[in-house]
């Protein structure tokens, strides 16, 4: 789901000179018009079909067109009853029975039950489907992620659904809850076939009218939304390219919410009192990964002082303008079960040349750091961050070469079991779960695709599993807070930081709150003052 | 005629073709792939492969060459590999708001360039001179990004004359029928529509046409003064013409050979997409179109939109060599 920031504007640097242009100005001159919401946008959506596409421009719109069985608390990614009213779980974790909400309607007519709802399921995973979405294009989506456990569904009357799993999967309702697991009209994708993605039809706050590609997106309020009619009548987002002209729009008036603020503009945001800059800790972790089966990285000291080596404040300060939080888990502070009591390294030059030394490690040590060529949703400086760190562990007696390569060849690199350096990493979490950053990141069944610095534990690998299979939530905070524990000071990663999610939005907007996800949900509760 | 116009398309085909395979070529050299790309960090080896599969990338180069070409001469460019549309469908939808603005941009640029060329020639040496040429040193080397945003803060956010960006007032439904904002509100038939489209132009326009603005007027002042010190100007001032006629019938004349040629390398470039330009007044232009698919690695869109500028390009010049006739009877006797 990270977004490959390849795409900030070529035009960043000009930036610099609308925020330093204090012009005062604020004749609005096409201002939006009264009760259409306008959301600032950088890229181009990809379409609209939630398990077939994969990219946040295409997610944020989804998310106001489509609701999921169940949804995330507001602010949170504590799931609870979405286009459900109410669902259990068997003893065993196998069996969960969700019972539908009564009249909720698809935004083309069509009843939510149990029937058609599990005809939208089975145009994911029945190849018999006549609208089987695998035939429709290429699937990018979390089909796999969400369903890959599943044994079987059935509608097990006019308003219950059943999903039977082979094993149990704890993660399973937030996964439901993502926007990608949206749930479509069967009549509209059996109407659309191909064109489904551009034809979107939901349950949600806000009505699909007409995507004018890299221009953009129109919806009117849905009247008969479930959980209230929206605030607004309509709602736009507009693609804005370029960071300065869509700050321009912000302080016109053209825009309410910033979708994708930039973080070089936040200057001029700030000192516009009219604006207000939202944030909240990222459901997202950047920091570089030690290959653990490697020397000298096999020995934990080593690993330790490498971490001890780094100033993460200084690093925040200076190059993400304080808008990332040091790491001081493995698991951003943004999830369920982050333990705060965890102390993360602290900035010791001196603990980490002892380290390194009772190690047996000899100043002079060459080591190569790998970084991928360009921003990402995770570290948005990109390799600038493998420079820092260069400098930092030059000062402990590590000689680094950094080398910067594109990130499809990146990937293919750190993948390899061949490959012996440190690199960047990073993760953007799926489902908001937990075992979404750690066992994705930590559990050595997922060497070396997201375990990538090929971590093995079988102490951590042994609490996954019983996570996932434990339907209690406070067994699961205490047994991925005692993971945190293990993998914190195994320090398979320099942990470095953990971006906040940022956006501008414009004073009129009332009752609008972010979301770990960084998505849309809840629009319906938002106003324009 | 007939051998001209024959001659021009097969030329038209080679060009095609070479296009196609350099792009091709291209595309497949540059590091990284769309199913890497669209996938990120959880691409499995199995979702790779399978994406891969759905996007035909798992058949060797030569054999998806081929497809692409069989396709592509029956008018099938493929689908774009990032959002599953038709690839050729994408840039035809995109060229109108590239060919719009290269228009306005053009007309402001020889509507003013040609006459101020013309002036400062005249004025040879002066400081109506000197006033003229100065200024289009700058027009010439001025970055359009910075003039854009300039020009953005003024209008936009200080007085408050124009709008940001975009090609209509956000949320407006008008018909589309020909793409040109400001030709679709002419026929939808509400006076009120046209305003605004003409509203959000000028400003793109008028950035765009800083460069060619600027080449014209210098380019037009050059001819001029090198085809007034030419002998059949010399004779004709000497067999006493009135010097109005003089200029219009022997010097500009002459010296619009060089300029048209200019104006239609213009019209070529600005046509493939003004990047920049479209990027800062977020217009849904052919260049912000190809920019998206090259970073995003979606050939089928590239190619269309390669060979597309390729067809653009020599039916431009093509019009270039009509208008040399039409200026030089020699050319047209040829």
């Amino acid at each position: 789901m990270d977004r490959n920031l390849t795409r900030r504007s070529v035009l960043l640097g000009s930036g610099l000179a609308v925020s330093g242009i204090g012009l005062a100005g604020r004749e609005a001159k096409a201002a939006a018009p009264q009760g259409t919401l306008v959301i600032g946008i950088a890229a181009d959506p990809t379409g609209f079909d939630p398990e077939a596409v994969l990219n946040n421009t295409s997610g944020f719109i989804m998310a106001t067109i489509f609701d999921s069985l169940m949804k995330y608390k507001p602010g949170t990614t504590d799931p609870m009853p979405g286009l459900a009213q109410s669902y259990s779980v068997s003893p065993d974790g196998l069996t969960y029975t969700f019972t539908l909400r009564p009249d909720v309607g698809f935004h083309d007519g069509t009843k939510l039950n149990a029937k058609t709802y599990i005809a939208g399921i089975d145009r994911l995973l029945n190849k018999a489907n006549p609208s089987y979405i695998y035939n429709t294009g290429p699937v990018e989506g979390y089909i796999d992620f969400t369903y890959g456990s599943l044994a079987s569904y059935t509608a097990k009357d006019d308003m219950t659904v059943v999903f039977v799993l082979k094993a149990p999967n704890a993660p399973f309702l937030t996964s439901l809850a993502m926007v990608w697991n949206g749930v479509v009209s069967p009549a509209a994708a059996a109407k659309y076939g191909k064109d489904f993605r551009q034809h979107p039809v939901g349950t949600g706050p806000f009505i699909f009218r007409e995507w004018r590609p890299r221009d953009s997106i129109l919806l009117d309020a849905n009247p008969a939304y479930w959980n209230g009619k929206p605030k607004v009548e309509k709602l736009v987002f507009q693609e804005y390219p370029d960071p300065s002209a869509g700050l321009l729009a912000l302080k016109n008036g053209d825009m309410h919410i910033w979708a994708d603020t930039n973080s070089e503009l936040l200057p001029a945001i700030r000192a516009d009192h009219e604006l207000t800059l939202l944030t909240q800790p990222g459901l997202a972790v950047s920091g570089v990964g030690l290959p653990c089966d490697t020397p000298p990285f096999t020995d934990v000291r080593v690993r330790q002082a490498f971490n001890y080596a780094v100033d993460k404040v200084a690093i925040d300060r200076a190059l993400y303008q304080g808008l990332a939080a040091p790491m001081t888990s493995p698991l951003p502070a943004s999830e369920w079960s982050f333990d705060p009591t965890l102390p993360g390294y602290a900035y010791d030059p001196d603990k980490a040349k002892s380290l390194l030394s009772a190690a047996g490690v000899k100043p002079g040590l060459a080591v190569e750091l790998l970084a991928y060529d360009s921003g990402r949703g995770y570290n948005p400086v990109g390799p600038d961050l493998a420079v820092a760190v260069q400098g930092y562990l030059q000062k402990i007696g590590v000689n680094v070469t950094v080398r910067k390569i594109e990130f499809g060849a990146y990937l293919t690199t750190i993948r390899s079991a061949k490959y012996q350096g440190m690199f960047l990493v990073g993760w953007t979490g799926d489902n908001g779960d937990p075992d979404n950053f750690l066992n994705a990141l930590f559990g050595s069944p997922n060497i070396p695709i997201t375990d990538t610095v090929r971590y093995r534990n079988p102490a951590v690998d042994a609490i996954f599993i019983k996570a996932l299979q434990s339907n209690d939530h406070q067994t699961r905070v205490k047994l991925y807070q005692q993971a945190q524990r293990i993998i914190l000071d195994d320090a398979p990663w320099i942990f470095i930081n953990s971006v906040l999610q940022v956006r501008a939005v414009s004073d009129q907007v009332k009752g609008y709150q972010l979301n770990p996800t960084q998505m849309f949900f809840d629009m319906e509760k938002v106003s324009l003052g | 005629m007939g051998d001209y116009l024959a001659g021009r398309v097969g030329q038209l085909l080679i060009v095609l073709f070479g296009v196609s395979v350099v792009v091709f070529v291209a595309m497949h050299l540059l590091p990284g792939d769309v199913a890497t790309l669209l996938l990120g960090d959880r691409a499995t080896a199995a979702s790779l492969v399978r994406l891969r599969h759905q996007l035909g990338l798992d058949q060797p180069v030569i054999v998806q060459y081929w497809r692409f070409l069989r396709g592509a001469l029956a008018g099938d460019f493929g689908t774009s590999l990032r959002d599953n549309r038709p690839a050729l469908g994408e840039v035809l939808a995109a060229f109108p708001v590239t060919l719009q603005l290269t228009l306005a941009a053009l007309l402001i640029a020889v509507a003013i360039g040609v006459p101020l060329g013309m002036l400062a020639a005249l004025s040879e040496g002066t400081w109506v001179d000197t006033a003229i040429t100065t200024p289009t040193l700058f027009g010439v080397s001025m970055p359009v990004f910075w003039l854009g945003l300039m020009a953005l803060l003024l209008f936009s956010e200080k007085l408050g004359w124009l709008p940001v960006g975009g090609v209509m007032p956000i949320g407006t439904t008008m018909p589309r029928i020909t793409g040109l904002s400001v030709v679709d509100a002419v026929l939808s038939g509400r006076p009120a529509l046209v305003g605004e489209a003409l509203s959000y132009l000028v400003l793109p326009a008028a950035t765009l046409a800083t460069i060619p603005l600027a080449l014209i007027t210098r380019i037009t002042r050059g001819e001029m003064l090198a085809s007034m010190h030419l002998e059949h100007v010399r004779t004709a001032r000497a067999k006493g013409l009135p010097e109005g006629r003089v200029i219009r019938a022997h010097v500009l004349r002459n010296a619009l050979i060089p300029i048209v040629t200019v104006i239609g390398l213009q019209l070529g470039l600005l046509l493939s997409g003004a990047v920049l330009t479209e990027t800062i007044f977020s217009l849904p232009g052919l260049g912000r179109l190809m920019v998206d698919a090259i970073l995003a690695r979606d050939y089928p869109v590239v190619q269309a939109g390669a060979l597309f500028v390729a067809v653009v390009f020599v039916g431009v010049n093509f019009a270039v060599d009509l208008g040399y006739a039409a200026l030089d009877p020699r050319i047209r006797r040829r």
